[in-house]
């Protein structure tokens, strides 16, 4: 009986190792002189499944796509560099975008349908372009106010009165490229000098700081913390999910571009040229706003229900490129300032 | 360490013996190229910056106390978590198998459950029940605590190692043989004289095979401090947010070595205490528990399988409830959308299938094989091998997964894309713990007997196959188990390795969190949950369940 087991084992061991090795031999695919109809894409987006479909009705090309956050994104093809597996990275923070330009693993690509779009989403040197823009608000569990007894806050100001002390959670910006924008935009908004000094006592209210930018949303959608500061908030409000969460904007809005991009030396570029010119068109843009609510680049097309407007909020004046400049420097202060508080 | 290692090969390389040595060298090999190979890819980035080598990453590294703080909260953490893990894992051990207590069957359900059981679950129902707004800590004690601290990280870690800690003991308690402790009892000893002289050394190599194997993996777990570690950090969590949220590879790559410094110390430290006694296999002796004692002991076991249940329960509640924590109405429009997607995930179910029963088989054969290797063999390298074999588990997966990227995306050997370098990653990352189950067992069992199948005219691998190999049968099963689980449940690494073609289910049920499609994503999970589960009972079957009526 033991004998008989062992021999099995071995037997099928043996042949799925045969098997396998002669599969992985097969799958290298040789040079083809004519563009096959597909495409590799790495990225993190809202609805990118439906995106995908409906790119392939349109065009005939068939979308290989695998998800991963912007760090691992990056990782992945900065690790690929001589031979790049992704044609296309699609979404994601900013600054991935920006470091990988500087590292020369972009493909500068200007769309025709670029011009459509305000040059603040655009790389001036086109290794990137938006396709819709990520808004900072707050993510609030409306039940756990109501119990404390507090108001909605309305402004940023408001978040750093002394009743929501220990009940507003952000992220670290020292790890978090989501956290670093949102420390950014504050500078932006109140000057360097204010805003090191709301800064100050923003700190003063945080019992601690996450790792991630989702971070504060999850804490706040379990109930243990009214306020969270997180990218796109409105998401909770689209989604009705049963939790006693909504997303709020403030007086000021926060923002920067999430953008596509072509990988430098990648196997399909005019299938990746003709993505970036679809996601930007006006086809694409309208079906994107539906499948992943954000404020669409472009002027032509109306933000969906609960998207905060630019027409109708103050988008503050964000210049992300002088910031991401800055981040070092920034940081430095920052650690300078706050690291032991938030190591305690 | 590697040059030395092939140095003292050619000394032991002599024409007569030369076939004698190919396992070692093939061994050797496999290692040296599936581990070491792209473990070094990513260290050497730490000398390098544009310009070439440099050591300034180190001197960053030294000047910052910031950076002694986190290999303290790095240690801290994984000697708590290994106290704890063995302590629970001895006391499950010896319950489940050393005593006729009714209720044995639970505990080792129990003990069993987190392995199939998703890890977000776990932390999602560990937060709702003992957070700030949790069911027991507000509702029920009317408390507020902030549970977003190091203790958390202990509590999560604890119940992953529980099941490193049971099943390595286990295998080694299956070995000792009723004689040793019956003498005992001959000789006057009480029931706890003898637990405590007689088996509890006799335990010894698989407690320390397992709190080394848990200490590695507790310092090299980024994903716990991420969830709940609020300004918690460790060495691990700041070397991913290095990579991940910095894209600072080089600052990542010197963090790592000092990740693996604290693994290298405890392995000298825990090689001089290692003693195995050689052992008669035979048949298993069992302990008659009765009354406060048997209540006492099994406590800490019951109220740790009544939260393993929970865990293993709300796994089923998130996929068929509305929102997991507030509303608990019955849906059943989560599983729809899975099922609806059927053909979407078709192909990522039977990829992890295949993957999970390759690396299951595959670890759990090298492990032994390699325990025989490292035991038995009388060569002067077999110190660093045993090293080598045991290093990726202190390697944090994404390490892993970009080394791989890096060493095997270009040429000599290109395997990006394949399904096989999926399966070399997990192989490779789980072999360690199959590996140290073979080598405690095998440290148990006297030479005598394969001596006897030398002296009978049979050579070293007959020997291996059919009297070595049966022996270590309960650790065989035990690191398939093992390995299968942790393979269909791999995230961290593969997402590195993945295409379109060999997405497996961890990868789907990432994409639907993604995209904050949170109950689907636990539909998903259940999908996980059947694959994980079926497994681990079918592997039980073929390999033996030592609580079935064969072996009592």
């Amino acid at each position: 009986m033991k004998n008989k087991w062992f021999k099995i084992v071995l037997g099928s061991m043996a042949a799925a190792l045969l098997a396998l090795s002669l599969w992985g031999c097969s799958a290298k695919t040789k040079p083809q002189a004519e563009e096959e109809k597909v495409l590799n894409v790495y990225g993190a987006f809202g609805g990118v499944k439906e995106i995908i479909e409906e790119f392939e009705k349109d065009t005939g090309i068939k979308i290989n796509y695998v998800s991963m956050s912007s760090g691992e994104a990056y990782s992945r093809i900065s690790a690929e560099r001589n031979n790049p597996s992704a044609d296309v990275w699609l979404g994601g923070g900013i600054d991935a975008f920006i470091k990988a330009k500087e590292e020369g693993l972009l493909q500068p690509y200007q769309s025709p349908n670029a011009k459509e779009i305000n040059p603040k989403f655009v790389d001036k040197d086109h290794y990137w372009t938006g396709v819709n823009l990520v808004t900072i608000g707050l993510i609030v569990n409306t039940k756990r106010l109501e119990n404390k007894g507090l108001p909605e806050p309305k402004t940023w100001d408001d978040l750093i009165k002394p009743e929501y002390k220990g009940e507003l959670i952000a992220s670290n910006p020292t790890i978090s490229g989501t956290a670093y924008f949102t420390i950014a935009g504050i500078l932006q908004m109140k000057g360097e000098q204010e805003g090191w000094k709301y800064l100050d006592k923003f700190y003063q209210q945080t019992p601690f700081l996450t790792k991630t930018g989702s971070g504060p949303g999850d804490v706040v959608t379990s109930g243990e913390y009214c306020l969270g500061v997180v990218p796109d908030p409105h998401n909770v409000s689209v989604e009705k999910s049963g939790a006693p969460v909504k997303g709020v904007y403030l007086d000021k809005v926060l923002w920067w571009p999430s953008p596509v991009a072509m990988i430098k030396g990648c196997k399909h570029p005019k299938n990746a040229q003709k993505f970036v010119d679809w996601v930007l068109s006006k086809k694409g843009q309208e079906f994107i706003a539906k499948v992943c609510p954000r404020v669409p680049v472009r002027d032509d097309i109306t933000p969906p229900e609960f998207v905060p407007n630019p027409k109708q909020l103050h988008f503050i004046d964000m210049d992300f490129l002088y910031w991401s400049k800055k981040r070092d420097e920034i940081l430095a202060e920052w650690s300078k300032r706050y690291q032991a508080l938030v190591t305690k | 360490m590697a040059l030395e290692g092939i140095r003292h090969f050619r000394r032991e390389l002599d024409l007569t013996r030369g076939v004698y040595h190919l396992p070692y060298l093939a061994g050797f090999l496999f290692i040296l190229i599936f581990s070491l190979y792209p473990i070094g890819a990513v260290l050497v980035q730490s000398f390098r910056d544009r310009r070439g080598f440099t050591l300034k990453y180190y001197q960053t590294f030294f000047q910052d106390p910031y950076y002694y703080t986190i290999i303290f909260n790095s240690l801290k953490v994984a000697f708590c978590t290994a106290a704890i893990a063995l302590t629970l894992g001895t006391l499950f051990a010896v319950l489940v198998y050393k005593t006729d207590l009714p209720v044995k069957k639970l505990l080792q359900a129990g003990v069993l459950l987190p392995m199939i059981t998703p890890g977000y679950i776990v932390a999602l129902v560990y937060v709702y029940l003992f957070g700030r707004n949790g069911l027991i800590t507000c509702r029920l004690l009317g408390l507020e605590p902030n549970i977003y601290g190091w203790k958390s990280v202990v509590f999560l870690q604890s119940i992953g190692a529980t099941v490193t800690a049971f099943l390595l003991i286990s295998s080694v308690l299956l070995t000792i043989p009723q004689e040793v402790e019956e003498a005992a009892a001959n000789l006057g000893s009480s029931e706890g004289e003898i637990f405590r002289r007689v088996t509890l050394p006799l335990l010894w190599p698989g407690i320390l095979s397992a709190g080394l194997l848990i200490i590695m993996g507790s310092i090299a777990d980024f994903g716990t401090p991420i969830i709940v570690g609020g300004n918690f950090h460790t060495l691990a969590s700041a070397a991913y947010f290095e990579i991940i949220g910095k894209f600072n590879p080089n600052m990542a790559a010197t963090l790592s070595v000092f990740l693996l410094l604290p693994s290298l110390i405890l392995f000298g430290i825990f090689n001089r205490l290692f003693k195995g006694y050689g052992q008669k296999v035979g048949r298993i002796r069992r302990f008659a528990l009765k009354g406060p004692a048997a209540f006492l002991l099994s406590l800490p076991p019951l109220l740790y399988t009544l939260l393993t249940f929970t865990f293993f329960v709300s796994a089923f509640l998130a996929a068929f409830t509305k929102y997991f924590g507030y509303d608990f109405s019955l849906t059943f429009e989560y599983m729809k959308v899975a099922l609806g997607l059927a053909d979407e995930t078709l192909d990522p179910m039977k990829n992890t299938i295949i993957y999970a029963t390759v690396t299951g088989v595959a670890v759990a054969f090298l492990g032994m094989a390699f325990a025989y290797l490292v035991l038995r063999g009388d060569y002067r390298g077999k110190k660093y091998f045993d090293f080598a074999v045991l290093l990726p588990f202190a390697v944090p997966g994404t390490f892993m997964g970009i080394g791989y990227l890096l060493a095997f995306h270009n040429p000599p050997l290109v395997l990006t894309g394949t399904a096989l370098i999926i399966m070399l990653n997990c192989l490779v990352r789980e072999l360690p713990v199959a590996y140290r189950m073979g080598y405690a067992t095998l440290a148990q069992i006297d030479k005598s007997i394969e001596e006897a199948s030398f002296n009978l005219g049979a050579d070293r691998f007959t020997t291996f196959y059919r009297v070595v190999l049966p022996l270590m049968r309960q650790a065989a099963t035990f690191s398939m188990i093992y390995a299968f689980n942790a393979t269909a449940k791999a995230l961290g690494a593969i997402i590195f390795l993945v295409t379109a073609h060999t997405k497996v289910l961890s990868v789907k049920i990432f994409e639907a969190t993604i995209n904050r499609h949170f109950g689907v994503g636990a539909a998903y999970s259940l999908f996980m949950v059947a694959i994980t589960g079926i497994g681990m009972l079918l592997i039980w079957r073929l390999g033996g369940e030592p609580l079935g009526p064969s072996r009592d």
